[in-house]
């Protein structure tokens, strides 16, 4: 599966974020887009996932019939249904995954007596922990990841990434992260 | 007996004494019957079966028209918010059914369908714009972020519903559904006073006026006030029963 991008322009009120980028994304190799803030890494993934238009320019699937593309994202800011757990915030895009696997997935990033917390008493770091889990266990297509360290420390960091890169699972992987080691072997997209 | 209760109960008194006060000086019972002479009507009444038959029947008329009323507002708040041809289709027949008075109503009614469902049809028809307006608002107001959310993971339609927009639409559907029970009986009880159907509520309030019964009167007021407060509190309780489950 590739997707392709052609020429692809944004603006914002007359601020142009994305200018003419053409680039092709493939599932053989993974994706870290780079750039300093309000360059347009976001606007870019939000593209991709079709939660936004771009001006001009056009994307195309190949491979897969774009209606037919199965998403899985971790967005930049904390998206969980806050009067749930961790286990049951999975559960919710984990389609046929028994809550024990949901657990034993959850159990590798959080500790394991916060697993039945709702989310809302949780830290920003382990919210943003089940948000991958969540992205990993969801039966999809691509993983989509805006910044997925963000709010780690340097220890949950490694243990985030060793997790992320285990399960890719042969899916097609973007992400946007200031950190170089957040997929190995992955093609850098610079933004300008 | 705690503060507070005390404190309405002596409110309450004073003001049913100024009641009694007032109809001793009116010293009229058919300008202003008394508390007293209420109470003695209501107990008059209270043995009759004609009046528990009575209230049954208001009751049960107007619970079905509410029930109607506040299912057809859900669901045409639902279609509305999918659909947009739909909102657009369903909006000028909402506004005209908003501002027309219930008395223009009870009039077609009586014409087009009898007295004997008027109350079905005036509750109804008096509930289903409060609903429908206030539901649709919630829906609007979901979170666009979580509706996002709910669309790229392909939550199920019950999960969408459940976690995404319950939250938003709540908090409007029960204060839509604690105005309207309460205008429900209202409006059902007037439609009555007017249609008169046999056997109701709103016939013996008329009978009540026709016989220039006072007493009456208050006796049967006092019964549809308290059974309005107990369809609210009812409702109220169902319904956060529902959400909270």
């Amino acid at each position: 599966m590739k997707i392709i991008l052609n020429s692809i322009c944004k603006s914002y009120g007359g601020k142009e974020v994305i200018r003419d980028l053409s680039f092709t994304f493939t599932e053989d190799e993974p994706v870290v887009i780079e750039g300093v803030s309000g360059i347009g890494k976001t606007t870019l993934l939000k593209i991709l996932m079709g939660l936004e238009k771009p001006d001009s320019g056009e994307m195309l699937f190949e491979g897969v019939q774009q209606e037919k593309v199965r998403f899985a994202p971790v967005f930049q800011e904390i998206r969980l249904i806050e009067s749930l757990d961790a286990v049951s915030n999975v559960k919710l895009a984990a389609h046929g995954v028994s809550a024990e696997r949901i657990e034993e997935e959850l159990k590798s990033l959080i500790p394991e007596d916060e697993l039945h917390k709702k989310v809302c008493d949780l830290s920003g770091g382990t919210r943003r922990r089940v948000e991958i889990v969540r992205a990993v266990m969801s039966p999809s297509d691509v993983l989509i990841m805006d910044e997925p360290l963000t709010g780690l420390d340097d220890k949950t960091e490694d243990k985030v990434i060793a997790y992320i890169n285990n399960n890719i699972n042969g899916r097609l992987f973007i992400a946007s992260s200031h950190n170089k080691r957040l997929c190995a072997g992955a093609h850098s997209l610079v933004l300008q | 007996m705690n503060k507070p209760a005390a404190r309405k109960t002596i409110i309450v008194l004073f003001w049913l004494v100024l009641w009694q006060a007032a109809s001793l000086l009116v010293h009229n019972s058919i300008l202003l019957a008394g508390p007293y002479e209420a109470l003695l009507a209501l107990i008059r009444l209270g043995v009759t079966a004609g009046f528990w038959i009575s209230v049954l029947m208001t009751v049960l008329k107007i619970t079905a028209g509410f029930l109607t009323g506040l299912i057809t507002g859900i669901v045409c708040a639902c279609l509305s918010y999918r659909f947009r041809l739909f909102r657009e289709f369903i909006t000028p027949p909402v506004s005209v059914i908003k501002s027309i008075p219930v008395a223009s109503f009870v009039i077609l009614v009586i014409i087009w369908a009898g007295s004997s469902s008027l109350s079905v049809v005036i509750s109804a028809l008096v509930v289903f714009p409060m609903i429908y307006v206030n539901v649709l608002s919630g829906l609007d107001s979901a979170e666009g972020t979580l509706i996002e959310l709910g669309k790229l993971f392909r939550f199920r339609n019950m999960d969408k519903a459940r976690y995404i927009y319950l939250p938003s639409v709540a908090p409007h559907l029960t204060s839509a559904i604690s105005i309207s029970s309460g205008m429900a009986f209202k409006s059902g009880i007037a439609a009555e006073v007017i249609g008169r159907p046999l056997q109701s509520l709103g016939a013996g309030i008329y009978l009540s006026k026709i016989s220039l019964a006072t007493d009456d009167l208050f006796a049967w007021t006092f019964c549809a006030v308290l059974l309005s407060f107990l369809f609210e509190k009812v409702m109220s309780y169902v319904l956060r029963r529902l959400i909270l489950r």
